[in-house]
């Protein structure tokens, strides 16, 4: 948000030599720049995959010995207007509240503005 | 309050009061009618669905959250329900003593609201399984389940992909040294054993209830085993413990 304020100052005879302040205040919402934020929902190392066994079990029948484990993910990508107050705290906030389960899952994320850097 | 175990007692079921039982509707509920039929046509009790959006559940002696898929299990089963307007009166229903049973979908939406510890994962061999199984019931001094015998073996359906429970060890220990699990899989017997476990549950645990007593969850469907006819009564006494309790604190 940005807050600009003009004041006039007018003089003239019909005000008796006093002045006529005007005082305007413009306020400009900022073009909301949108961001990306992507969150990658993983389960705990402690408990069992029971996909990611399977597919590692899938990749050795394919000949792909070398694989010593799979663990299997979400990936979420949110699209986000950037530069608010709090953004890494909200962000952690709505993972914590319905993106990961805390019980059995870690996440991370990485916020990207859409101009391709990280913010 | 602590749970521990106590002899089977007497108890008088036709009193004559009846009880008013809510049983929760989100989209994708679908042991609903069953839950219903079970409260009002098997056992006679009044009975009636509520809406997820209902923010008021204060008439009701016992809330039933039923078996299904609700909001299509997208992200996790029962996350989104969770936040349904309802499950904030069930939440207050709760902190005021009352009571809560939530079947399959029920009791994953218990665990994702942290009304029940824990949450409920892909079954191991990630197959939905559907079939009877044998619970014991572990502790019968609890409101849901008065009216078992201590070890009584139940013989109860049960159908999921995801009934997988786990917790961590320290609510494990907590689980375990309060009584908290109200059942867990064996065999016919009452003996535990990995091939009488349906989907990979820690400890074999297939039912829970909440450190107060008075909310509990389970995986297998005693709605479904409350007539002879079909196959089990052994679901009964859960629902006919639950509205004598129910009834009780009304005060």
């Amino acid at each position: 948000m940005i807050k600009l304020k003009l004041e006039l100052k007018i003089e003239n005879e019909k005000t008796n030599g006093g002045v006529l302040k005007i005082i305007m205040e413009v306020e400009k919402k900022r073009e909301n720049r949108m961001a990306q934020v992507k969150v990658r929902v993983m389960l705990k190392p402690s408990l069992l995959d029971a996909q990611g066994r399977v597919v590692q079990d899938a990749l050795h029948s394919l000949g792909y010995g070398e694989v010593g484990g799979v663990r299997i993910g979400k990936y979420l990508e949110l699209e986000i207007e950037e530069g608010l107050e709090n953004q890494d705290a909200r962000i952690r906030e709505m993972c914590d509240k319905l993106l990961a389960n805390p019980v059995i899952e870690n996440y991370t994320y990485e916020l990207v503005s859409t101009t391709g850097g990280k913010v | 309050m602590t749970l521990t175990a106590a002899p089977p007692k007497e108890f008088k079921i036709n009193s004559g009061a009846k009880a008013k039982c809510a049983v929760l509707q989100f989209p994708g509920s679908n042991c609903d009618q069953d839950a219903l039929y079970v409260l009002r046509d098997v056992l006679g009790h009044t009975a009636e669905y509520v809406w997820h959006n209902t923010k008021d559940v204060r008439k009701y002696d016992l809330i039933v959250i039923p078996g299904g898929f609700s909001y299509g299990d997208y992200l996790r089963t029962g996350a989104v329900a969770r936040f349904a307007p309802v499950m904030d009166a069930v939440r207050s229903h709760a902190q005021r003593g009352g009571l809560v049973v939530g079947i399959c979908n029920g009791f994953q939406i218990l665990c994702e609201a942290q009304l029940l510890p824990g949450a409920l994962m892909r079954n191991t061999d990630l197959k939905f399984v559907c079939k009877y199984v044998h619970l014991r019931v572990e502790n019968n001094a609890t409101p849901f389940t008065e009216m078992y015998k201590a070890g009584q073996v139940l013989k109860i359906p049960l159908a999921h992909g995801e009934g997988r429970y786990v917790c961590d060890e320290e609510t494990l220990l907590e689980l375990n040294t309060k009584n908290r699990v109200l059942f867990r899989y064996t065999d016919a017997k009452g003996k535990i054993s990995p091939g009488d476990n349906p989907n990979g549950s820690l400890d074999a645990i297939a039912g829970i209830t909440n450190a107060d007593g008075n909310v509990m969850g389970m995986m297998p469907h005693p709605e479904r085993a409350c007539e002879k006819m079909l196959g089990s009564a052994d679901g009964r006494a859960l629902f006919e413990s639950a509205i004598r309790q129910g009834l009780e604190r009304r005060g």
